[in-house]
């Protein structure tokens, strides 16, 4: 799979056919291809030790390819531009225990800020806002590993939107949230992308918010390769594909397909229209 | 015993990690926390310096007195306190208990087997152990009123060696992680034992744990140093420093520890 995007779209992310191996000799990812314009929401769905997260880390050249190459708004990601086109990256890892390391949660999130010499005004400025949209005041001089990992998702998240990323990716967001956090946290994303313009790529193995996530996904497959691309519509209700790669429609999918639909709703009120029709 | 064993080791990590991270004290308000740091950092050093070199209980006494003074002005709770300061003491008696024994002199009291304490043991030990006291009762009120990366940018602001400097940043974090891990990992044994083991099984099953906990603490720390590298993390740690001018307080408070500085000199030092 190669880039095969408007010339005329502006392209944020594009990585050509990389491939990871870790030091112990597992392969981390193969052969993994996407491309995201500015501006869009896509979702790497795939299913546990697929390599989304070693793939994450490649985009925002934590790890180098062994082979292939990662590009940033059109710059090669080397070794040594790595820390400068990462100032347009926010990376929110799949366990927000890795990323809260300061001695309190405003620590942490003044921590990027004062990595890449902001200002300290603009800086508290800025968390300030942060805390309020994040309602994170009540925790701030928590230490981080007493909040819950519904808060600690939220705190990670903040930390890394503190020095105002044009690029997000997020790995795993609605691990471990109860439904209104996850709700919650999906529109606040939607939100940033929509009004932001910050571009967003995250990572699931579920199905069923792929689509709250999304107008593209990526699959990969056990084999740790970018198997398809696709809108959501053409990747959700392809079920042999999903099937072939460790994962399973959406359940309004199944149940459409079973009830002899061709063209299946993905959302509930899609299905409900479907229905009422 | 196999339950205190695991309790206890269960109760010091999460007393030490805790201990790491007390910065509710540090941000109340209080006497010592609106004190600048590189006042507290200096002056509390020149005095621990010699009240470690000083040779009078008194004077010791003294010290802890006031210690306990400055956290009650300090809002640290009295109990947090007294449980920090204790744990190191305490462990020094111990060790130098024996010399009670051991120390040539007139005897204090005489003991069954031969044994007797004389009076040069009994204020050696009470010397030593006071000092302690007195000295780690000093260092425990610098650490719980100041934030760490306030203390950091004093050090800095100070000029001590920018390699000493994130290098104790590095270790902080480093050990915060390390113990919260252990934590996590003792809970989580914990919840899957269901039966009375043998001490013996207990210790090897403990030493298996242990070699888990570096691996995973290991892990660990390669993640968090990426996140930290995610996150613009170089070479140094930067910090935003509350840097401000130093008010008359700061210069009184440094006046008095000086001239407490002095007092110990001149009561407590032999030259
Ligand atoms: N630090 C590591 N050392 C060695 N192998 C690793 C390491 N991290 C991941 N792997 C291996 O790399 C492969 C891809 O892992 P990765 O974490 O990227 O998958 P994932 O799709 O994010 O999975 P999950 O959905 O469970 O988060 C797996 O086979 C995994 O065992
Ligand atoms: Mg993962």
């Amino acid at each position: 799979m190669s880039c095969k995007l408007d010339k005329s779209d502006m392209v944020a992310v594009e990585a050509h056919e990389v491939s990871y191996r870790y030091p112990d000799g597992t392969v981390g990812v193969r052969r993994a291809s996407i491309c995201v314009r500015s501006g869009e929401r896509v979702v790497i769905l795939g299913p546990n030790g697929s390599g989304k997260s070693t793939l994450l880390m490649l985009l925002d050249g934590l790890l180098q390819p062994e082979s292939g190459y990662v590009k940033i708004f059109g710059v090669r990601l080397t070794k040594r531009n790595a820390r400068m086109l990462r100032r347009n990256i926010g990376y929110v890892f799949q366990d927000a225990d890795d990323m809260l390391f300061c001695a309190t949660v405003r620590e942490d999130l003044e921590y990027g800020p004062a990595q890449l010499d902001i200002p300290r005004e603009e800086a508290l400025e800025r968390i300030k806002e942060l805390t309020e949209l994040f309602s994170l005041d009540e925790v701030l001089e928590k230490p981080p590993f007493r909040l819950s990992g519904g808060e600690k998702k939220r705190a990670a998240i903040a930390a890394v939107l503190s020095v105002r990323p044009r690029i997000l990716l997020v790995d795993e967001p609605t691990a471990n949230m109860d439904a209104e956090s996850k709700n919650t946290l999906i529109s606040f994303l939607n939100f940033l992308n929509a009004e932001h313009k910050i571009t967003l790529i995250t990572t699931t193995q579920d199905v069923e918010i792929a689509p709250q996530l999304a107008t593209r996904i990526y699959i990969m497959g056990r084999n740790k390769e970018t198997v398809a691309e696709g809108s959501v519509k053409e990747m959700l209700t392809d079920e042999k594909l999903l099937e072939a790669n460790g994962l399973e429609a959406p359940c309004i999918v199944r149940l459409f397909k079973k009830l002899g639909y061709k063209n299946c709703p993905l959302t509930i009120e899609e299905a409900f229209s479907a229905l009422s029709k | 015993m196999r339950e205190i064993l695991e309790a206890s080791l269960k109760e010091i990590t999460k007393l030490l990690r805790d201990f790491l991270v007390t910065e509710s004290i540090a941000s109340q308000k209080g006497v010592l926390q609106s004190i600048d740091a590189r006042v507290k950092l200096v002056s509390l050093f020149i005095l621990v310096f010699f009240v470690a070199i000083s040779d009078s209980p008194p004077i010791s006494f003294f010290i802890i007195f006031l210690s306990f003074l400055l956290a009650v002005l300090s809002k640290i709770p009295l109990r947090a306190y007294a449980a920090r300061v204790t744990l190191i003491p305490a462990f020094s008696f111990v060790v130098v208990l024996p010399w009670a024994f051991l120390t040539e002199g007139a005897p204090l009291l005489n003991l069954p087997l031969g044994l007797k304490i004389t009076h040069e043991g009994m204020f050696y030990v009470t010397n030593f152990t006071a000092r302690v006291f007195a000295c780690v009762s000093l260092l425990v009120l610098l650490i719980l009123t100041t934030r760490f990366s306030s203390l950091l940018s004093a050090m800095r602001a100070l000029r001590l060696p920018s390699g000493f400097v994130s290098v104790l940043a590095i270790a902080y974090r480093y050990m915060f992680l390390f113990l919260n891990e252990v934590y996590r990992l003792l809970v989580a044994r914990e919840s899957r034992t269901f039966k009375h083991e043998k001490l013996r099984k207990t210790w090897r099953l403990g030493g298996e744990t242990l070699g888990v906990f570096f691996l995973r603490a290991l892990e660990r720390g390669e993640r968090v140093h990426l996140a930290a590298v995610a996150r613009g993390y170089s070479a140094e740690v930067k910090t935003y420093t509350r840097e401000t001018q130093l008010k008359p307080k700061d210069f009184l408070f440094l006046l008095l520890s000086l001239l407490l500085s002095a007092t110990v000199i001149l009561h407590g030092v032999r030259i």
